[in-house]
């Protein structure tokens, strides 16, 4: 598969589905990046010209939506389960709302859950399936429901 | 279509797959014969079954299109309707635990090294007789749905259903 050339990834990385970049348009420098050991997998790419979408190192991004007008941050060793929905950017011309997303290091999104703009998910945190994340989460959460609250707390790693 | 053979089908039970989306049985890998009951009409399905899961599906079931993915069990009873895209899943698939998940992340990537996959938690799950599951649902881990017992669309099981209960939301509460 022929990648546009402001596609960065890794050679220990991997990406599958020609597919999802149908409405990749972005004219960023690096408007994807792809750490070593990381994997897009049938993922819907949905990048505007000036998105862009960084991925750190041995993060798994199953069959997903990544909606993108700015920038979506995704740190290492995050997993990211099937049909999930990163979107950074919506409504229209009055009311709209776009801002970066961030999803830390060791975080954990599961099915179906939709992350909306300007969430930060911190570091260890677990976005329950299904859940709709309105607000940030913080570091070593669980959270669950919709809208996302949070219903537990983890011990971070010693 | 041609099933596996350790998935049975009952007398008069009709099984429908579409390959356009998954494979019904791209990820069917279960030792365990898989049951369904007698007068049962699958119109799509997808079954992803680890190695040790049980399914059993009841007499004149009738589902479309719905997700089955059990490292455990899912057991369905009898006059069952489970309704379009409902998800059934009995397994968290990673380990919850911070530092294990970091782990857990490296075995799964391309670049695994050395690190092997972590143990995670996974409880079977009960669906009753005559219990209908509405469509766009999802039943997690460890649930016993009531005989009788009424999902509405879209909903999040995460606990419980008593017999008869109408449960509706996420997370799924009785009304």
């Amino acid at each position: 598969m022929n990648l546009p050339a402001n596609i960065e990834v890794h050679p220990k990385a991997y990406f599958y589905g020609a597919r999802d970049l149908a409405r990749f348009r972005s004219r960023a420098p690096v408007a994807l990046k792809l750490g070593r050991g990381s994997s897009i997998d049938g993922t819907c790419l949905d990048v505007g010209p000036n998105g862009r979408i960084v991925i750190g190192e041995f993060t798994y991004v199953s069959a997903s939506c990544i909606v993108c007008d700015t920038t979506i941050e995704i740190g290492d060793n995050v997993l990211i389960a099937w049909n999930a929905v990163l979107i950074d950017n919506y409504g229209t011309h009055g009311d709209r709302r776009a801002a970066p997303i961030k999803i830390a290091t060791g975080a954990w999104i599961g099915f179906e859950a939709c992350i909306l703009p300007g969430v930060t998910v911190g570091e260890g945190a677990v976005v329950s399936a299904r859940s709709v994340v309105t607000k940030d989460v913080p570091p070593y959460s669980v959270v669950f429901g919709n809208p996302a609250r949070i219903v537990k707390k983890l011990t971070p790693p010693a | 279509m041609k099933l596996p053979d350790n998935f049975t089908l009952g007398e008069g039970a009709t099984f429908q797959g579409y390959e356009d989306g998954y494979h019904p049985f791209m990820r069917f890998k279960t030792r365990h014969e898989a049951k369904v009951g007698a007068r049962t009409a699958i119109d799509g399905a997808y079954f992803n079954l680890g190695e040790a899961a049980h399914l059993e599906i009841g007499d004149d079931c009738r589902i479309w299109e719905a997700f089955f993915i059990a490292e455990a069990g899912i057991k369905v009873g009898h006059r069952v309707t489970i309704g379009w895209r409902a998800t059934i899943v009995d397994a968290d698939f990673h380990p919850v635990d911070p530092a294990e998940r970091l782990k857990d992340a490296v075995a799964c990537s391309t670049d695994p090294g050395d690190e092997k996959r972590r143990p995670f938690d996974s409880r079977p799950i009960t669906i009753e007789d005559d219990v209908w599951i509405g469509p766009l649902s999802t039943i997690l881990k460890g649930v016993r749905i009531g005989k009788g017992a009424r999902v509405e669309p879209g909903a999040v099981v995460i606990s419980d259903v008593p017999p008869g209960a109408r449960v509706l939301g996420n997370p799924a509460r009785v009304v």
